[in-house]
């Protein structure tokens, strides 16, 4: 039975604020855990295909375009599209694959020689932050929207909770150490209202990326047609024009001069992907963009300059427009995204990325420990949420760290490997949830927390017997991927240890 | 290294902020106050000058979110293991 | 209605309304944007961005108000506004 609406303004926003939090929160947590991790996409990407050489910054990443190019011309050259990624700090590779009518095809250069490396079949980083918006095994659009809901329901929630705790600024240094419900509250806010700017932030911007999905009515009125709403699109995004091949031969003309010449009007920012549409082709195209990460000279907007330029005359013949709205758009995204962050920057927003982990959990567990002294409340229910949280909070960890594990252990030449190593995640997330049922709930809590620990401690000892990479060689080689990556993984082990042994007193 | 620089004013902003709450230093608490708001604007004023604008505010409130956790726990720790 | 179960009918009648009006306010103002002096791809950007926010505030205007109706008649006046524009001959 749904309480009534309470008589005073601060109650009502209290009972928004639980519904809107506790409705998706299991999602949220999934969605901010797995976000988290999207901050360091590229450098799981490295950890998760060790045969990768170290990401080092190049002087002149562009230089890469001479094996690049010549390799296209003797691997695709009957293909309609190439797409050169030019190596970088997080990457180390230079990646380039290319389309067309005979299929698609995808390699990985050396950046220095340009010989080919081979490298292990995974998803990397990429499938955490293809989940944290879209999800797996669902159909896009509707895992998408999905999404959307809940992050309004989160945004909801953020604005509510503030509203409901007018002097929670007041008086949130003093931590009271208790049992049970007031420590947890304590804890939430702590982890709510510290890093609320960054909450606040990080929803809103979630629905801005998504906002043509989301609240397209006035595209749709403004611009009814499609070929509009892609020309619209292609002011902002680099986007290639989907033009035909014209069936004559002309020779392509010299990239690495579009591409300095794109630097030049950068203020010298180096250059990230370069698209080419039909080479040798007269209707040949040219697409520059610019890295992302270079805050000092393009920013922190998320969409990266770009240049469209004939392939055969050099004719510069699109920029990227900058208006009011378009740099807005740009901004919220850029803030978003956070990949105009170094190192240290993105640190910071895995941190507070972190603390909206611990807010969710911190607020589902204050949840159920109001409704277990209610003497009224169904056991039933009360019984399956506890599970579930169980299963999310501590169990989808674990799955995620058994992603790394299945990273490490299946064969490098099995077959559709990338998909098993996902396909592991959710088997091990699957194994938690029945795990969470059968078990009592303590145990179920300091299993799962204490697997977690064990599996997290165990990454840097799997990492040095199975790669030439352990902890030894990474320090020598000042290697900050593995040495990062080694240290915060023995951390988080401790981590979870310590809740695994605090949870008994809850 | 800014970012360092702009942790630490915020660390100690929120640490002299947090003391005005403590016992015992009621006598000072005025001039902590202040001292505290100073700590805070300093960190942000410092990170929107040396790294310019947008970056600047978004990694100086960053930055001030961080601080002011970190002392939050620290608060914690110390009440915890402290006696 | 005797005043018992429209105490807790409330909540469910708060909640429907709050979601289809956060989502007609939400849909024609992202309308009624285009409405703006400004060239027509700035002014749909800016709906767009605009948007969530519409959504939230609203949602939130009606659990704030004290009873349905007041939440209804603090509507009242912008979403007349926002049809008058969308469907007025504005747009």
């Amino acid at each position: 039975m749904i309480a009534p609406l309470g008589r005073h303004v601060r109650q009502r926003m209290a009972q928004l604020h639980r519904w809107t939090g506790v409705l998706l929160i299991w999602l949220l947590f999934v969605i901010f855990l797995t976000g988290t991790l999207s901050f360091f996409r590229q450098e799981l990407t490295q950890w998760m295909q060790p045969e990768r050489p170290q990401g080092r910054e190049l002087a002149q990443p562009e230089a890469a375009l001479e094996h690049a190019l010549p390799y296209l011309w003797q691997h695709a050259s009957a293909a309609s599209h190439w797409t050169i990624v030019l190596p970088g700090e997080r990457s180390g590779l230079l990646d380039v694959s290319w389309r067309g009518a005979e299929g698609r095809g995808q390699a990985y250069l050396h950046p220095d020689t340009g010989e080919g490396v081979q490298v292990r079949d995974t998803r990397g980083g990429e499938f955490f932050y293809r989940f944290h918006f879209q999800l797996h095994y669902l159909p896009v659009l509707t895992a998408r929207y999905l999404v959307g809901i809940a992050a309004m329901m989160m945004l909801l929630a953020l604005i509510s909770g503030v509203l409901t705790h007018k002097k929670i600024l007041r008086d949130f240094f003093t931590f009271r150490w208790g049992k049970g419900q007031r420590s947890w509250l304590d804890a939430h806010n702590g982890f709510s209202v510290l890093a609320l700017p960054f909450h606040l932030m990080i929803t809103y911007t979630g629905l801005v990326t998504l906002m043509t999905l989301y609240v397209p009515w006035g595209m749709d009125k403004a611009f009814p047609e499609q070929e509009q709403r892609q020309q619209l699109i292609g002011e902002i995004f680099a986007f290639m024009p989907s033009t035909p091949s014209s069936g004559q031969v002309a020779a392509l003309t010299s990239v690495p001069a579009l591409v300095e010449q794109a630097r030049a009007s950068w203020q010298g920012a180096h250059v990230g992907r370069v698209q080419i549409a039909h080479p040798g082709d007269l209707s040949a195209k040219v697409l520059v963009e610019a890295q992302t990460g270079q805050a000092d000279r393009l920013g922190i907007s998320g969409h990266p300059p770009f240049m469209l330029f004939d392939g055969v005359t050099g004719e510069l013949l699109k920029a990227k427009a900058s208006r009011p709205a378009y740099d807005a758009y740009g901004t919220l995204l850029g803030l978003h995204l956070g990949r105009f962050a170094d190192w240290p920057g993105r640190w910071l927003y895995a941190l507070l990325g972190a603390a909206g982990c611990g807010m969710l959990a911190t607020g589902m567990l204050l949840w159920t420990s109001k409704r277990r002294r209610k003497p009224g409340h169904s056991r039933v229910g009360l019984w399956l949420v506890e599970r579930l949280n169980v299963a999310t909070l501590a169990g989808f960890p674990v799955a995620v760290v058994a992603l790394f594990w299945l990273n490490r252990l299946l064969p490098v030449e099995m077959t559709a490997r990338a998909q098993w190593e996902i396909h592991g995640l959710f088997l091990v997330w699957l194994g938690m949830g029945i795990h969470a049922l059968l078990r009592p709930l303590q145990s179920g809590w300091r299993e799962q927390l204490g697997l977690a620990g064990l599996l997290l401690l165990g990454l840097p000892v799997l990492n040095l017997l199975t790669t030439d990479r352990g902890f030894p060689a990474s320090l020598a080689a000042g290697d900050g991927v593995f040495i990062g990556f080694d240290l915060l993984s023995v951390l988080l082990a401790l981590l979870m240890f310590r809740c695994a042994r605090r949870r008994r007193g809850v | 290294m800014v970012h360092l620089l702009v942790l630490t004013l915020s660390v100690a902003g929120f640490h002299v902020l947090a003391m005005t709450t403590g016992q015992g230093a009621w006598r000072h608490r005025p001039v902590l106050y202040r001292l505290g708001w100073c700590l805070l604007w300093g960190a942000l004023i410092v990170a929107s000058v040396l790294w310019g604008g947008g970056l600047g505010v978004t990694l100086g409130v960053g930055y001030l979110s961080a601080g002011a956790g970190l002392v939050f726990m620290g608060r914690i720790v110390v009440k915890r293991y402290g006696r | 209605m005797p005043a018992k179960v429209r105490f807790h009918l409330e909540p469910l009648l708060r909640t429907l309304f709050a979601i289809l009006s956060a989502f007609l306010l939400t849909r024609w103002s992202s309308i009624a944007v285009l409405a703006l002096p400004w060239a027509p791809e700035q002014a749909v950007l800016t709906g767009m961005l605009l948007a969530f926010a519409v959504f939230a505030a609203t949602v939130i205007w009606v659990f704030w108000a004290a009873s349905l109706r007041s939440a209804c008649m603090g509507l009242l006046l912008p979403t007349l506004l926002l049809i008058y524009v969308c469907y007025g001959g504005g747009v």
